[in-house]
């Protein structure tokens, strides 16, 4: 189906309907996957972009005029998105240093030996994350290892916003607690 | 497709809810100008319109840069909302540039004929111009703040600077009917400098102004 009929689609999404939006948002995916592509996002990276553009596709789907050609606009919104994808790894990369083979050299005073626990302490927070309650891991999910505003979490897991920073907040808490459980000595 | 994006998809049209759709770009346009010219028209009807605004019009050297400003804030509150429709082109900025040149044109060339004949004695000094358009403008733009942020300003600082050169021109439009001010130099330095000042700071503040959730960071 080409861009005409996506209009239409998008038009009974604004209407409430689900097969139809559905069907819009399965089909555009392909053609959103191309605009981020053509960005230059590395490859990798192209599917969280193009998944990011949806969920702003879907909060802003009210802004969609169904007399108008729908690509331009699902186009300039994936743009948008890939623009903020690198001001975001720009801004990570920024407060990152590179590290030459002598930095992972160990040393005598066995308290610059502590990164040696990296794997375990990576191993620990799995743990204590599969122990959080469905709701509470879920929007340390969302917020805290996949980044998403807290609007993008609750558009993905159906959440207020509200709900999400108790859930967070909550987790924090129940995850201080497991560090204390498990802390040695 | 990934897995990831399928789930996602199916997460998001399994609730999707009825939304209302938004007016267009012009008839939003259109109801911030009516706020506009009701709210700077009530300020003037305070202040009292002067005395010769009939004669003053109907010289070209006032009406021609007060028609400019007038249209300035016009094509430029179109331009704004325009420019909140995401696949709207960049062209839509140069909207506003023809009024805001025939503004300066005109305003340049009286100025450079009273300097020539008179020095610079001809430049007063008046920060009533200044607090009249600013203060003006603050509201104005709160309004456009609110209306914008409803739709998806993609490019927040260009939108919400023009939005500002709207609300400053609409202010320095209803400024001219009331303040006495004759020369085109104090209208250049006070009149069209403000309102290229309010314009900056809506350039510098825009990203802050008009970041919208799931669409700026």
């Amino acid at each position: 189906m080409e861009g005409d009929g996506w209009s239409e689609l998008m038009a009974r999404a604004q209407a409430g309907d689900a097969p139809a939006y559905r069907r819009f948002l399965s089909e555009s995916a392909g053609f959103l996957r191309i605009i981020v592509a053509r960005t230059g996002i590395p490859h990798d990276q192209v599917e969280d972009v193009v998944q990011e553009t949806l969920i702003s596709v879907h909060a802003i789907r009210h802004t969609y005029d169904p007399t108008r050609p729908i690509r331009p606009w699902l186009a300039a919104i994936a743009r948008r998105r890939a623009i903020d994808w690198r001001r975001r790894r720009n801004s990570a990369n920024s407060h990152e240093v590179a590290l030459d083979d002598a930095a992972h050299e160990t040393f005598a005073d066995p308290e610059a030996n502590r990164d040696k626990d990296k794997s375990e302490a990576a191993a620990a927070i799995r743990r204590w994350l599969a122990e959080l309650p469905p709701g509470q891991r879920q929007a340390v999910e969302l917020l805290k290892l996949r980044e998403l505003s807290l609007n993008e979490a609750a558009a993905v897991s159906g959440q207020s916003v509200g709900a999400l920073k108790v859930a967070t907040h909550r987790a924090m808490l129940t995850l201080r607690k497991l560090w204390k459980r498990d802390e040695p000595g | 497709m990934s897995d990831r994006t399928d789930i996602l998809i199916g997460a998001l049209s399994e609730k999707v809810a009825a939304v209302t759709r938004l007016p267009t770009p012009t008839t939003r346009a259109l109801r911030w100008l009516a706020f506009a010219a009701v709210f700077v028209g009530a300020l003037v009807a305070i202040r009292g319109h002067r005395a010769d605004i009939g004669a003053r019009l109907a010289d070209s050297a006032f009406a021609v840069p007060w028609a400019a400003s007038l249209l300035v804030a016009i094509s430029a509150a179109f331009a704004a909302f325009r420019m909140t429709v995401p696949g709207t082109g960049r062209w839509i900025a140069v909207l506003p540039l023809p009024p805001l040149a025939v503004w300066l044109a005109t305003l340049g060339t009286g100025c450079v004929h009273e300097i020539s004949a008179q020095g610079l004695s001809v430049l007063g000094t008046s920060f009533e111009c200044l607090e009249f358009i600013v203060m003006t403008s603050l509201p104005l733009a709160a309004v456009l703040v609110w209306m914008l942020r409803r739709a998806a300003p993609l490019a927040p600082a260009s939108t919400f600077a023009m939005g500002a050169l709207a609300a400053a021109a609409a202010g320095s439009t209803g400024l001219e009917l009331f303040h006495h001010i004759d020369t085109s130099t104090e209208a250049l330095v006070w009149h069209f400098g403000t309102v290229g000042l309010v314009t900056l700071i809506g350039l510098a503040s825009g990203r802050r102004a008009l970041s919208v959730a799931l669409v700026n960071e």
